[in-house]
């Protein structure tokens, strides 16, 4: 603090101020001309007054107070006219946005104490030196923007939103908060209809951002916003996470599994570390890594055969950021998938889907193309029975209603057919199905994607096949000279799997026609497991699924119960509700941990939320960030200011004189 | 002033008492009072055997006559008692209407003439400050009209000092009697020494300890310098009704407090104000505590 002297009065008027104190000395021995009155004895008074006073030194100070608060006031004026003021900082402008960080990287602590804390710390001293007649809102984010105060020129209010503020373990995107902030500075009009109320005039905001900016450049337009950068964190926190955490079976062995991991380090010296696999209160295993600076570390413990239930992996060490020291992956019961298969007689087919090893993997039903037309198929493919219905050269019925292809609330693979959906392409009078080429020759192959692992189609020849559409977000599988050959595309969360070729026709006559070598070659059994394993979902039954924190976990479970319950990490009971078919969506997913699927005191299912995220494990804070084309630099958001206290030394000696006056008109009374 | 003092009311309902002891004094004159001592008088007490030097007008000769053993007779003997009536006379007596000054010597002259009437040896005696101002000895119906006229002529003066003027009274009266301290006891230095030189010549003691309505109850508000009618000491205070009630405690304390210290220590306490009858002070109050019959 800095007091600074600019007083007003000259030398001659200041000689002047200065005998005040000495006209009071004066003044004091000229005591109040009280009425006297002639009493018999001032005996009882004076014992009546030694009650009350029965402090000798209070009667002693007493007998002085007056001359004390004369002599306060005279100094507190004296004070008021020296011009004193004091130099403090003070938050300028009008109109404040509080963008307050609450994501996972929020939480690393550094010197005791959380970043988030440390934001809101600065917010809450921003918000003192706000002027009175300032404005200012909260909002805290993460991937997501919450108004936690709009904008409103109460202190008390916005020190509560403040202290409201809780930390997330979800992702920064600094995008939603910025639309949330440049929406309320920079209204639009709703509609150009010239009639409508128009909305007020864009409002000038400084934006202040309490971030440890790591976070994506977002591309918003700021306006009429000011973007100011308040860094929290320091640039050379270090950290250690856990970036993947897998359970999966071996290669080749289908009876023991083994969790996989990485461990990354976000700073500048290696560290080693001890990492400790747990089932429950079980040591499973432990191994000491040593993570290289700037580099990653993969671990794999082999668990064997293992009962279902959830993994917890823990590094042993004190970091800034602890919610990254923890993983849990779930070894989910296996399940078999329901697969039905659609086929007027496919020989091949059903043997594929028949070996010992899909058998372990789903069921299946087989019925003929007249099953499409049954009721049990409508209300099957409405409920969700099956997860995979595969269609051999035949489509699904069309709903009366709506004169559009009933596909099921299932994966689905098309052997030979194009759904007639507008996804696929399907137009009133385009010519369909699409036109057969002869000898497709297969030019590449999505040999990354998950249905073509493994896969190998050398020596694969197809007779004819047609160009399949690519519908928006599908994925090309195999690549032929005369177009898309097979395409999967996903279908409000199901994957529509469509091969542009048969595997045997038949002729006029019943005769059966092979047209592809593809089921004598070995690639043939190796894919139609990647199929039950990725469109059968066997593969995601046995290994639970890992979320992100926020993220919505879509359960498909086999179940005739309408209401089941999730047990969050911290015990609390959500009830789970079909959404439509066996879908179960579930959202509160913000706490870490395993989350367990409960169906009447048995649990059918586990999931895990982890971190997983590179970003938010990196706590190295960045002390300047970009706004779309902006770059901000980090900075003071208060600036230095020069408050006069004079006011408050006039307001206060005019107080000690209301005491003095108190005292000296009651001296001894109650 | 005779008749102010002694209205006749008042003096034909004062001859019916007399004063009476507690203790057991010997008096220099016969008066009408019964006393332990055993002397001349006609009501008998007891024998003892002669002794020579004995008057032999109180030898039992029947006695002798019959025993053929000289046996002296004795006889209650009948005696007057000391009564000193005990006046503060400090100039903060001089207040309230009447003053208490004048209420303490009406108090005084009927007392007195109780004393008188009945032969008892009366003396009133004024504390000025550490002074005595003592009236002679009085005695007998006769030396009435002497007592109004010292009572009268007393005026208010000096400070209450309690304590040198008992001790200077204590020292001029040797002997064991009556006293009646008529006082507010408003002395700076405390009563209590006081009284306690009374209590070491086993005096029966009264105290009528009198208070004016105006200190009792002080009609009084504002700013005010509280003079002192005696030593001129100034108390400043603010009167408020919450000071009002916190003195009216005070008074109530000190009045209780002089209470207890005179029960304990046997004399009798009476407690009144300057409002109070005098007639009723001594028909009902004084004869309750025992000084009159």
């Amino acid at each position: 603090m800095n007091l600074q002297l600019d007083s007003p009065l000259s030398g001659a008027l200041w000689a002047l101020a200065l005998a005040v104190p000495i006209g009071i000395l004066l003044l004091y021995f000229l005591k109040l001309r009280r009425r006297e009155v002639e009493v018999p004895s001032t005996y009882l008074w004076l014992r009546m007054i030694e009650d009350m006073h029965v402090n000798s030194l209070w009667q002693r100070l007493r007998r002085n107070l007056l001359l004390f608060l004369q002599l306060l006031a005279a100094a507190l004026v004296l004070l008021a006219l020296l011009g004193v003021s004091w130099r403090g900082t003070r938050l300028v402008g009008e109109r404040f946005i509080f963008l307050i960080d609450v994501s996972a990287s929020m939480s690393a602590t550094e010197q005791g104490r959380a970043r988030w804390e440390r934001a809101r710390q600065e917010a809450l001293a921003a918000v003192d030196q706000m002027d009175s007649d300032a404005v200012a809102m909260v909002v805290a984010f993460s991937d997501r923007a919450e108004v936690l105060q709009s904008f409103t020129d109460s202190r008390p209010a916005l020190k509560e939103a403040l202290r409201r503020l809780q930390p997330t373990a979800r992702r920064t995107r600094l995008r939603e908060a910025l639309l949330v902030a440049s929406g309320l500075a920079n209204p639009g009009r709703l509609a150009n209809d010239p009639t409508d109320v128009p909305v007020p005039d864009p409002l000038p905001a400084t934006l202040v951002l309490l971030s440890d900016g790591r976070f994506p450049v977002p591309d918003v337009p700021l306006g009429n916003l000011t973007p100011r950068f308040l860094p929290v964190g320091e640039e050379k926190t270090w950290n250690l996470a856990i970036t993947a955490l897998q359970v999966d079976r071996p290669p080749g062995r289908s009876d023991a599994w083994q969790a996989f991991a990485q461990v990354e380090n976000f700073g500048s010296e290696p560290r080693r570390v001890l990492a400790e696999l747990r089932r429950g209160q079980v040591l499973l295993d432990a191994q000491e890594l040593e993570v290289p600076a700037e580099g990653a570390t993969s671990v794999v413990f082999d668990l064997g055969q293992i009962e279902p239930g959830p993994l917890e992996l823990k590094l042993r060490i004190d970091d800034a950021l602890a919610l990254d020291n923890t993983a849990w992956a779930v070894v989910n019961p296996p399940q078999r998938a329901d697969v039905l298969l659609v086929t007027p007689g496919n020989e091949p087919l059903e043997l594929a889907l028949q070996t010992s090893l899909a058998g372990e993997l789903c069921h299946l039903m087989v019925q003929s193309p007249q099953y499409l037309q049954t009721p049990q198929y409508r209300h099957a493919a409405l409920a969700g029975t099956f997860d995979l219905v595969i269609f051999d050269r035949c489509e699904p019925p069309l709903d009366e209603k709506t004169k559009r292809p009933l596909l099921p609330l299932a994966n689905t693979w098309h052997l030979g057919r194009v759904p007639r959906t507008a996804a696929w392409g399907f137009r009133p009078g385009v010519p369909w199905p699409p036109k057969l080429h002869e000898q497709p020759q297969l030019i590449d192959l999505a040999a990354e994607h998950p249905l073509m692992q493994l896969v190998d189609m050398s020596g694969v020849d197809i007779v004819e096949g047609f160009s399949v559409p690519v519908p928006s977000g599908g994925h090309v599988l195999m690549e032929a000279d005369t177009g898309p050959l097979m395409v999967v595309a996903p279908r409000e969360g199901f994957l529509d799997l469509v091969q542009g070729f048969t595997l045997i026709d038949e002729e006029e006559g019943g005769k059966v026609v092979v047209t592809t070598n593809w089921p004598i070659r070995t690639s043939f059994p190796v894919f139609i497991l990647n199929v039950l394993q990725v469109l059968g979902r066997a593969e995601q039954m046995a290994r639970a699924t890992s979320l992100r924190p926020g993220q919505v976990a879509s359960l498909r479970i086999n179940t005739t119960a309408a209401e089941l319950t999730v047990v969050a990490p911290d015990g609390t009971h959500y009830p789970l509700r079909r959404r439509s078919g066996n879908l179960f969506p579930f959202l509160q997913t913000d706490q870490l941990g395993v989350y367990r699927v409960v169906d009447k005191d048995r649990t059918v299912r586990w999931f895990t939320v982890n971190l997983f995220d590179r970003a938010e494990s990196d706590v190295r804070a960045r002390h300047q960030v970009q706004i779309r084309h902006q770059s901000v630099v980090g900075s003071a958001v208060r600036q230095p200011i020069q408050r006069p206290l004079w006011r408050w030394a006039l307001l206060l000696a005019l107080g000690v004189l209301v005491v003095e006056w108190i005292t000296f008109t009651r001296r001894v009374s109650f | 002033m005779t008749q102010v003092l002694l209205p006749p009311e008042l003096v034909t309902r004062l001859e019916r008492l007399h004063l009476v002891t507690r203790k057991v004094f010997h008096g220099r004159f016969k008066g009408e009072r019964r006393s332990r001592r055993k002397g001349q008088s006609v009501e008998f007490a007891d024998y003892r055997d002669y002794v020579p030097g004995d008057d032999l007008r109180f030898i039992d000769w029947n006695g002798y006559a019959r025993l053929d053993r000289l046996y002296l007779k004795l006889f209650l003997e009948e005696e007057d008692i000391h009564f000193y009536v005990l006046l503060d006379a400090s100039e903060s007596m001089n207040f309230g209407e009447p003053t208490k000054l004048q209420w303490a010597v009406r108090l005084a002259a009927a007392l007195g003439f109780v004393g008188l009437v009945r032969g008892d040896r009366v003396s009133v005696q004024a504390l000025r400050g550490s002074s005595v101002e003592a009236s002679p000895v009085l005695r007998g119906r006769v030396s009435v009209p002497r007592l109004v006229e010292f009572l009268d002529q007393l005026a208010p003066g000096g400070p209450t000092e309690l304590a040198p003027a008992l001790k200077r009274f204590c020292l001029a009266n040797s002997g064991k009697g009556i006293v009646v301290l008529i006082s507010d006891l408003l002395d700076k230095s405390g009563y209590q020494d006081a009284l306690r030189t009374l209590l070491a010549r086993e005096f029966d003691i009264y105290v009528v300890h009198v208070l004016s309505q105006e200190e009792l109850d002080p009609d009084l508000s504002g700013d005010l310098r509280l003079l002192d009618a005696e030593d001129a000491d100034a108390a400043e205070v603010t009167v408020t009704a919450g000071l009002l009630r916190r003195y009216r405690q005070t008074v109530e304390n000190f009045r209780n407090a002089a209470r207890v210290f005179c029960t304990r220590r046997g004399m009798a306490y009476l407690g009144t104000d300057n409002t109070a009858a005098v007639e009723d002070v001594v028909l009902r109050h004084l004869r309750q505590r025992g000084l009159v019959q």
